[in-house]
């Protein structure tokens, strides 16, 4: 393992040393698990988006262990680069699969502060927001119910009303029934004042519109998520 | 599938003079094209036969491993220019059936190489685009394919037991082509797949692995050839794919990553295949992609200015042929092989 880990070292995105790796460390057993993660460590220092190493990694706390210091762990490289997606999607392995958290029911609540945090932080982050929407998996109500996220889009909103991530979580909130505040009503509408074109009755229409301009890479899919709230 | 890493190869800018008239004269269809668009086919042409025929090349070498995958970019990419008669189809076909293992039934990625689902797929590719799949054994290939289906339906690469969903995509798409689908246990391998669908829409390489354009090609393709599109829920999936599309126009393969030419072929024929690629804007993508061209020398790179390789040229191809560029054949988005060759296979009667 020490001779293979030193090609790896050199290789760290050739699929076969990593597959050779895992060969051996299951021989090996769950002994092997903390020089596994040192050794994941040592490569996600080099590149913390290693495909690879994620890969190898999720394998070993799956079939090896080593779970303790997994969330701290992810909490370390979101606080070197909050950008990282691939830490966001471990945290979401680690917040649902860990034996030792309590399932994502459990986590949840502390989850939701902490992403928020970062979405105000970095708004123009595409991982946290994602991260957001997988918290409350196939919940929807519970997601429309959290103040603290509808408040986060609008705080993002007050700042800089073309944070497009922002826009995007509010359509959604608002197409699974969420009722708008006052407060955001008026956000919305300064915003549509920014362009006399627009002045929508339907708060969700007008935020499409307000998308389309914002984002015209993706004008398309904007346009079509109107057409699917008409009712 | 198996690359190089681009970072790592660099063009051998080549000056040897490439033989057959058929490569300098223009039909005038192309002479007019080659007026308004910026595809610089030709170079491309003599790009890939020129790497096609210096086998000691550095390109050549560190690819010799997967030279198979090789001949597989660079023909395919000859075909969808018009130009597959540039090369010597005997010549090809003796190469590649010399990469095979009939005790295994699989191919290796160059001669004297172990046998791989990865090169096994490419060199049917390959034989596909010559109408010479009759020099194969298909049930043999199917054999060694259906050996590497694993109880939970996922597929090994090879006897040493790497899993990944590629190896979901390469073992459904090669037997399908051979028209031997039926040998593995689809629904188990269906059901592989969607275990590693992931919250966002999109897939990893197994269960829990992080969304990446490459592996939801793979599963996309998979499900698409299966029948089984319905696991996918389009509008979500179709999201995150136009999501990819950067500024600059390119894509990326994950969230907060750098555009790069490979993804205008696994994030575009994944929003074809889902019926979305209205969602990104076209124009923009195909604009990225010219951009990636050396001119001067033919092929394309993964970004603007850096070394070219026949990998980014045929996925940069690839990907202006799905936007349908003028000059460029149609591809199949699930199978990678021109449309025509795609027809051939099912629309003929085949044993």
């Amino acid at each position: 393992m020490h001779f293979v880990d030193q090609i790896a070292e050199s290789n760290p995105k050739n699929y076969q040393v990593w597959h050779h790796k895992r060969w051996l460390a299951e021989k090996i057993g769950p002994d092997a698990a903390n020089s596994e993660h040192d050794f994941t460590r040592k490569i996600l220092a080099m590149d913390a988006k290693n495909y690879h190493a994620w890969s190898h990694r999720q394998w070993v706390l799956q079939a090896l262990g080593g779970w303790e210091s997994e969330l701290q762990y992810c909490n370390q490289l979101l606080e070197e680069d909050v950008f990282n997606n691939s830490a966001w999607n471990q945290r979401y392995l680690v917040v649902t699969r860990s034996p030792i958290l309590g399932g994502l029911a459990a986590m949840r609540d502390s989850e939701v502060d902490y992403t928020v945090e970062a979405i105000m932080v970095n708004p123009q982050n595409e991982s946290p927001w994602r991260y957001l929407r997988g918290l409350y998996k196939d919940d929807n109500n519970l997601l429309v119910a959290d103040n603290r996220i509808s408040d986060a889009c609008l705080k993002v909103l007050n700042k800089d009303w073309t944070c497009v991530f922002a826009l995007s979580f509010l359509l959604d909130l608002l197409r699974m029934g969420l009722q708008p505040s006052d407060e955001l009503k008026g956000t919305i509408e300064a915003m549509e004042n920014s362009d006399p074109e627009t002045g929508h009755a339907d708060i969700a229409v007008a935020v499409c519109s307000i998308l389309q301009k914002c984002d015209p890479l993706r004008i398309n899919y904007w346009s079509w998520y109107q057409t699917t709230l008409s009712s | 599938p198996d690359s190089p890493d681009p970072n790592t190869l660099a063009a051998e800018k080549s000056t040897a003079v490439v033989d057959g008239a058929s490569l300098t004269k223009r039909s005038e269809e192309e002479e007019a094209m080659g007026e308004q668009g910026e595809l610089a086919a030709e170079k491309h042409v003599r790009y890939i036969v020129t790497a096609e025929k210096k086998k000691d090349s550095f390109e050549s070498l560190v690819m010799e491993h997967l030279r198979a995958s090789g001949a597989y970019w660079g023909l395919t990419t000859l075909d969808l220019l018009h130009k597959l008669h540039a090369v010597d189809a005997a010549e090809v076909v003796d190469w590649i059936m010399s990469c095979y293992h009939p005790e295994s039934g699989g191919f290796g990625g160059n001669v004297g190489h172990d046998p791989h689902v990865l090169y096994t797929l490419s060199a049917v590719q390959v034989l596909c685009l010559f109408d010479r799949l009759d020099v194969l054994d298909a049930d043999k290939i199917a054999d060694y394919i259906t050996g590497l289906q694993n109880e939970d339906g996922s597929f090994s690469g090879d006897i040493w037991g790497e899993v990944d969903t590629r190896f979901s995509y390469i073992s459904i798409c090669t037997l399908s082509l051979l028209h031997r689908l039926h040998k593995i246990n689809v629904e188990k391998a269906v059901e592989y797949i969607v275990s590693c669908k992931n919250l966002d829409g999109g897939f990893g390489a197994m269960p829990g692995g992080e969304s990446h354009a490459g592996q939801i090609f793979c599963c996309v393709g998979a499900l698409a050839i299966t029948g089984s599109l319905h696991h996918i829920d389009r509008d979500l999936l179709g999201w995150w794919l136009c999501e990819r599309q950067c500024r600059d126009g390119g894509l990326n393969g994950r969230p907060e990553k750098l555009a790069d030419v490979c993804y205008s072929w696994w994030v575009l024929s994944s929003l074809i295949i889902i019926d979305r690629v209205h969602w990104i804007d076209k124009e923009k993508l195909a604009k990225f992609i010219l951009n990636c061209q050396d001119k001067e020398n033919g092929g394309i790179s993964d970004r603007p200015d850096n070394a070219v390789d026949i990998y980014h040229t045929y996925f940069g191809v690839a990907g202006l042929s799905l936007m349908e560029y003028p000059g460029v054949k149609p591809i199949d988005p699930a199978y990678a092989l021109p449309l025509d060759v795609v027809n051939r296979i099912f629309l003929t009667k085949q044993q």
